[in-house]
């Protein structure tokens, strides 16, 4: 079969188009497609690890902070007593009551209805008493609980019965700081 | 006459050569040729190019995930983002907590015993305290007395207003019994936060 040169041009430019489009498509195209992947992931992976070099190099400065927090705490939570036992606030209670000459009656530790407390660290517990004594004595005792940052009145009421004998019911509340051990 | 006719010189050598066809080449066809020559360099070169960098970034990628992956630094990052998000924002909490704690304390002291001194101090000889209700909460004090005279009652509404820690006294009347006039002080304690 003989081609005219017409034909033969026409082949030649169609050779052309398919040499260009298989190349562009088979080769070129996914090579620039896996370009652009490998950048979208290396962009990706780039701010995975730039956070995790800040926060590496922050390390130590964090280390500082918590040092510095947990120094501060220890101040502020020096004066409040650690978490106890309902046992252990009768015995501190009544070890002040008996140091006052004041004779109680009763004692009696409940959980505070509404909590005061943030996050839970600090505590509190409610301890009304009903105690007899002198004036001069319950006064000492008042002067003993405000000297005491955990210890705290809330309400009193005195009755003032005869020969300067005092009865007296008193509501405190006793406030306690509760580490958490886990996290240190 | 024969003799005297010119010859005419032949030239045999030429005559003899064959004459060769030589190829006839179509430039349309040479130029497509070209083209098809050029598309595939450009091809191959911009392939090329972009197949070196595609191995370049394959490296980079794997020197990332290198780093990412490696044990040590995991287990810093880990720490490190243990001890900022659980650790010391847990430490930021309690210290805000024992704060606003302490501030509450100082502005609101709550009543003490010296207060107390002061207010039972105020009866002089002819006032005596039956009861004395306190409640922390509002700061206010509520006294039941009884007073050998009306007159007693002022004079004992005066001391207490001298003693300069109460900043509000509501009295309402008294009622005569056998023992005196019966009367009852509502204070507010100034000592108290909600006071100042």
């Amino acid at each position: 079969m003989k081609l005219s040169k017409r034909e033969k041009i026409l082949l030649y430019i169609l050779a052309c188009i398919v040499i260009f489009s298989g190349g562009l498509y088979l080769l070129i195209l996914p090579a620039f497609e896996k370009q652009t992947e490998l950048t979208t992931e290396i962009d990706s992976y780039r701010t995975i690890q730039n956070e995790m070099e800040i926060q590496i190099q922050l390390s130590d400065n964090i280390q500082e902070q918590i040092i510095k927090a947990n120094d501060e705490i220890t101040v502020l939570s020096s004066d409040l007593y650690t978490m106890m036992p309902n046992y252990d606030i009768d015995v501190i209670i009544t070890s002040m009551l008996n140091k006052h000459n004041l004779n109680q009656s009763s004692l009696l530790i409940s959980d505070p209805t509404t909590s005061e407390t943030n996050d839970n660290c600090i505590q509190s517990k409610y301890v009304n008493i009903q105690i007899t004594g002198v004036i001069s004595d319950v006064s000492e005792f008042i002067n003993e609980i405000d000297d005491i940052q955990s210890i705290h009145i809330i309400t009193f009421y005195m009755d003032f019965v005869e020969n300067d004998k005092i009865n007296i019911s008193m509501s405190l509340e006793v406030f306690m700081y509760e580490t958490n051990d886990s996290l240190q | 006459m024969l003799l005297h006719r010119k010859h005419k010189k032949i030239n045999y050598v030429k005559a003899l050569r064959v004459p060769v066809n030589k190829p006839k080449i179509n430039k349309a066809v040479l130029r497509v040729v070209f083209s098809l020559a050029f598309f595939i360099v450009v091809i191959t070169s911009v392939y090329l190019i972009t197949f070196f960098e595609n191995n370049s970034l394959e490296n980079e990628l794997s020197e990332i995930n290198d780093y990412i992956n490696d044990e040590s630094n995991q287990a810093l990052y880990d720490k490190s983002e243990y001890d900022y998000n659980v650790v010391l924002s847990d430490l930021n909490s309690r210290q805000e907590a024992l704060e606003v704690q302490m501030d509450s304390w100082e502005l609101n002291p709550g009543i003490t015993a010296e207060y107390l001194e002061k207010i039972l101090n105020c009866n002089g000889t002819n006032v005596l305290t039956e009861s004395c209700d306190y409640d922390d909460s509002t700061g206010v004090m509520t006294l039941g007395m009884i007073a050998k005279d009306s007159s007693d009652i002022y004079d004992y509404i005066d001391r207490l207003g001298e003693t300069g820690i109460i900043d509000d006294i509501n009295y309402n009347g008294y009622n005569v019994y056998d023992d005196g006039f019966s009367f009852t002080i509502y204070c507010h304690i100034m000592a108290n936060g909600s006071g100042e």
